[in-house]
């Protein structure tokens, strides 16, 4: 999953579906089609569509005061939606991610299941599903393979723990 | 300030016994969980590369009892993020505010070369058929420069469209110029600024107020845009309303102007002494800009009612076009009416763009305010671009 994990941020920073589509072949060797399906690309929300509300406290300001966050408040006019971010001290990093979430939510309410979070979200628990099948499949093998012809393999007594607890799930 | 309810307090304690050591600077449970993230994260960095002899725990338990204490965060940390850039920050340098970030990404916005789509304020240069590379240099000059982060700022965000700048920070404090230089390597090093920075970006040690250190900007005469972020508090108000992590961590000189000989402001009607001490740098402000010819002036003031003074001072040396106060986040969607505001009484309005509410005088609570300003037209060669 880490490979995973890397190209979603790879996604993040890169940002262009071309080169993503490329770092998530270069990942998935083995993976049927379905799964390398292209994810379709981010949705762009408009600036004029947004609100950027600038959260300042009540007090002083400037060198009075030092601030140590910089929440970014985003407001989709069309939909009302309203996206805070508080993520990072770097209030260009909070206002870059805020615009994500804000697109990724628009963009599931609109599409639905055929957004892009929907997509991922459906590629990753494929995945998951068929790594578990594999995994079973395998160790299933390995009882039949203990249980049936002894098939001269070391590491088939070495697994002989592993497919019980299996089998008791 | 309000004490922290016992309730909070416990509440804070329940999800990590930290927690209420950082409720004290921050006041509230996202802030202070915001915090002791990020001092957890540096706890295990420091632990990792530093001093793998101490357990982060150690680390992160004694950062977060000096951050109870109300040293800086950005002091502990030793960064402050700013734009696209990590500002190095170390006691006895003024740490960088989030207005100034985002007044200085407005004037780089405003400083593109007129072939960009906004409106530019990039002086006229006689050349205008020469590209852009071959063109005399783009000269900023930024006084009071503490960490650096103005000119390292504007630097990253000019250099894609205009590759040659000169950018010179000045500062009186010899700590400031040693961060500022280890800021401009820090920031090289890590990509966020391009390596001509090097030679594009310099910072020197002088008073702002002396004739004789004013070889270090006068030396080239003329400059294209004066900046500053000068102290502008007045020591009756650094005993009010600056809050004590600022009083007692950051240095005093970056903040409330030092009154002697050389700085005593004039006198000015209706203006108490303790007033007058904060207003001390902008008369030398102006007269520096006057002698390096500046096409754009951009100064931080304190709030409304300095803006007004300032504006005062400015409309009598009857030497600027036109002039602006932008507030808290200038370049924003512009959402209210312009309002009008009658200043030196003799019939000069000024239109203030959008998100200006008047303070009232017992208003302490405006934020930044700040002004550019553009001479007036003294050549037909110099006009500059709106």
């Amino acid at each position: 999953m880490f490979l995973v994990n890397s190209c979603r941020t790879a996604l993040d920073v890169i940002g262009p579906t071309k080169h993503a589509y490329l770092v998530l072949r270069r990942g998935l060797a083995n993976s049927n089609a379905r799964t390398t399906a292209q994810l379709p690309p981010r949705l762009v929300i408009r600036e004029e569509d947004i609100e950027e509300a600038f959260l300042k406290g009540s007090g002083p300001g400037g060198q009075k005061i030092n601030k140590t966050s910089s929440a970014v408040q985003l407001k989709h006019i069309p939909t009302g939606t309203v996206i805070k971010s508080q993520a990072t001290r770097s209030r260009s990093q909070n206002r870059k991610i805020a615009r994500r979430i804000l697109a990724e939510k628009i963009e599931e309410a609109e599409k639905g299941p055929e957004s892009r979070a929907a997509l991922k979200a459906g590629i990753k628990s494929k995945k998951k599903a068929s790594k578990s099948k594999k995994a079973k499949r395998k160790y299933r093998k390995l009882e039949e393979g203990k249980n049936g012809p002894v098939e001269g393999k070391e590491g088939a007594e070495i697994d002989e723990p592993a497919g019980e607890e299996l089998e008791e799930e | 300030m309000p004490r922290l309810p016992s309730s909070l307090l416990r509440h804070a304690r329940r999800q990590h016994p930290l927690l209420p050591l950082l409720l004290r600077p921050c006041r509230d449970l996202s802030s202070a969980r915001n915090e002791l993230r990020w001092l957890r994260e540096k706890a295990l960095e420091v632990a990792q590369t530093t001093s793998p002899k101490t357990k982060w725990q150690v680390t992160l338990r004694q950062s977060c009892l000096e951050r109870s204490r109300g040293m800086p965060l950005q002091y502990i940390l030793g960064t402050q993020p700013f734009g696209n850039l990590e500002i190095l920050c170390r006691p006895g340098v003024l740490i960088p505010r989030p207005e100034t970030e985002a007044i200085t990404t407005h004037l780089a916005s405003l400083l593109q070369p007129p072939s960009a789509p906004t409106p530019s304020l990039y002086p006229k240069r006689t050349t205008k058929n020469k590209p852009l590379a071959s063109q005399a240099p783009l000269r900023i000059l930024d006084l009071c420069t503490g960490t650096g982060c103005i000119p390292l700022l504007l630097h990253a965000l000019l250099s894609p469209h205009t590759p040659s700048l000169h950018i010179s920070g000045i500062d009186i404090s010899p700590r400031s110029t040693t961060l500022a230089h280890k800021n401009l390597t820090h920031n090289i090093k890590t990509g966020s600024l391009p390596q001509p920075a090097k030679k594009q970006l310099s910072f020197h040690q002088a008073d702002i107020f002396s004739n004789n250190d004013s070889a270090q900007w006068a030396g080239h005469s003329t400059w294209d845009v004066l900046v500053s972020n000068p102290p502008y508090i007045s020591p009756c108000a650094f005993n009010t309303t600056t809050s004590r992590s600022v009083r007692t961590y950051e240095p005093k000189t970056a903040l409330v102007p030092h009154v002697n000989n050389n700085t005593a402001p004039p006198a000015i009607d209706h203006v108490d002494a303790d007033t007058a001490v904060g207003d001390a740098f902008y008369p030398r402000l102006l007269c520096i800009a006057a002698q390096i010819h500046a096409k754009v002036l951009l100064m931080e003031v304190a709030d409304f009612d300095q803006a007004v003074r300032v504006i005062g001072l400015l409309l009598a040396t009857r030497a600027w076009e036109g002039c602006e106060i932008w507030r808290d986040e200038p370049g924003a969607r512009k959402g209210r009416a312009e309002e009008e505001v009658v200043v030196g009484g003799g019939g000069c309005r000024f239109a203030f763009p959008s998100i200006i509410q008047k303070a009232t005088p017992a208003e302490h609570r405006s934020s930044t305010l700040l002004q550019i300003t553009q001479p007036r037209i003294k050549s037909k060669g110099m006009e500059a671009n709106r």
